[in-house]
């Protein structure tokens, strides 16, 4: 009982690997937060759904909208290692007054090590404490795109080599609560077209509360988000003062329902302040939905 | 004292009948091309990017966006959005496959009101072969 307590406090800080259509392409940032105790493998199904809407001179253009879905797992490689991998698949859609353009494909897959730094647990075996460090490679072998143009951001790839770096933190609050703090941040490097999405970070911190169902648990929380874009460079092309910069700060809204052998997650992130791209894009928010498969671990 | 209340009346029913029947003015609308400019040339297989704003003094009744090939006659691109807005943006792109080198004309027509009546502007450039 207090092992799956300890369990179910750590699982629900993940959300920042997605596609981004502000900072280009699956994999802009990695979040390590997804159930964390040591206790289990996983493989699971992921599917993020961001909408955004595009403004030309004040006035509105398109409505953008990723679909992204990942194949997500992880292994407990040993006590305080996690070696996490995802393979995304990734639908843009542009919709304009006079058309709209559709982008699909296999999008940049990632490969992940977590490090435990600190895991402290009570007498009871319950969680009280944990401090994790993480960073990983993104691969360029999703399709992107050569042309820097208004639909780059809509590929499934950003054509280059990226590394991300995680940071998460949890401390129980009292008993059934507890705090997650989570950080992470991408160096991202040129395309070979000579375009650079700009270095990105993400962090969130909430506050998560465990309730029994039928002997299973219903874990929600709710909390806050920000997310930070550098702005873009190009070898080859003048890009604007602030191509692809910006921030966006919002609430966010986790409801998770674990078993012994599956967890069931979602999310929704509602933005309340932005500033994207000049205010020529704004974040209409993000849905995720996502399903796992656990594995008990013999990792002792 | 009926006399009063029935010219009142009177007057009041005269004017709704007045300010319904009033005709709404018929909107003006500015088309702005920034893409491309005037006499631009577009390659073959590049892309030709059409970008530009449409803003109305009320509400318009939607716009089409053409392209011409004015060698030969033929509409190479076309696109009509019927929304009703005070303003829009476009930005649309065709890809240049010309089998000659010839003299493109974008046009932009907005329907001001359900009338008829509209606004136009159109704008050169060069595909080449």
């Amino acid at each position: 009982m207090k092992i799956l307590i300890s369990t179910c406090l750590l699982v629900l800080t993940s959300f920042q690997l997605l596609s981004c259509d502000i900072c280009g392409g699956i994999g802009s940032s990695v979040s390590a937060g997804m159930l964390l105790n040591e206790r289990y493998h996983f493989i699971g199904i992921r599917s993020v759904n961001r909408m955004t809407t595009s403004y030309f001179e004040g006035i509105k253009h398109s409505r953008e909208m990723v679909f992204a879905q990942e194949l997500y797992g992880r292994i407990q490689a040993g006590k305080r290692i996690q070696l996490i991998a995802a393979i995304p698949f990734q639908t843009g859609i542009q919709k304009r007054d006079l058309g709209q353009d559709f982008f699909s494909g296999l999008g940049d897959p990632y490969a992940y090590l977590n490090g435990i730094v600190l895991h402290q647990k009570d007498s009871a075996g319950a969680t009280r404490t944990f401090l994790s460090i993480g960073g990983g490679i993104k691969f360029p072998l999703g399709k992107y795109s050569i042309k820097q143009d208004g639909f780059q951001n809509l590929y499934p790839g950003t054509g280059s080599w990226d590394v991300p770096t995680s940071l998460t933190f949890v401390q129980k609050v009292k008993n059934y609560w507890s705090f997650q703090a989570e950080a992470g941040y991408t160096f991202k490097r040129s395309n070979p077209s000579g375009f650079r999405y700009g270095n990105n970070l993400t962090s969130s911190a909430q506050f998560t509360h465990v309730v029994r169902v039928k002997g299973n648990r219903l874990i929600y929380g709710l909390g806050g988000f920000f997310d930070h874009f550098e702005k873009s460079t190009s070898t080859t092309s003048n890009l604007g003062e602030n191509t692809n910069s910006g921030y966006t700060t919002g609430v966010r809204l986790n409801l998770n329902y674990l078993s012994r052998k599956w967890l069931i997650t979602s999310q929704i992130n509602v933005p309340l302040i932005q500033q994207l791209n000049n205010g020529s894009v704004k974040s209409n928010g993000a849905i995720q939905l996502g399903i796992h498969y656990l594995i008990t671990s013999k990792v002792k | 004292m009926k006399q009063i209340i029935y010219s009142t009346l009177a007057v009041a029913a005269i004017s709704i009948l007045f300010t319904a029947c009033k005709k709404e003015e018929t909107p003006i609308a500015t088309i702005t091309f920034n893409e491309p400019l005037a006499n631009d040339t577009v390659l073959q297989g590049d892309s030709l990017h059409v970008e530009g704003t449409i803003t109305g003094t009320g509400e318009l009744h939607g716009y089409t966006l053409s392209i011409t090939n004015k060698s030969t006659g033929a509409v190479v691109y076309t696109g009509t959005a019927s929304n009703h807005s005070d303003s829009y943006a476009f930005h649309e792109h065709w890809i240049n496959n010309v089998t000659a080198t010839a003299a493109l004309e974008i046009k932009v027509d907005v329907e001001l009101d359900h009338d008829g009546n509209k606004s136009s502007k159109t704008l050169n450039c060069v595909a080449v072969q």
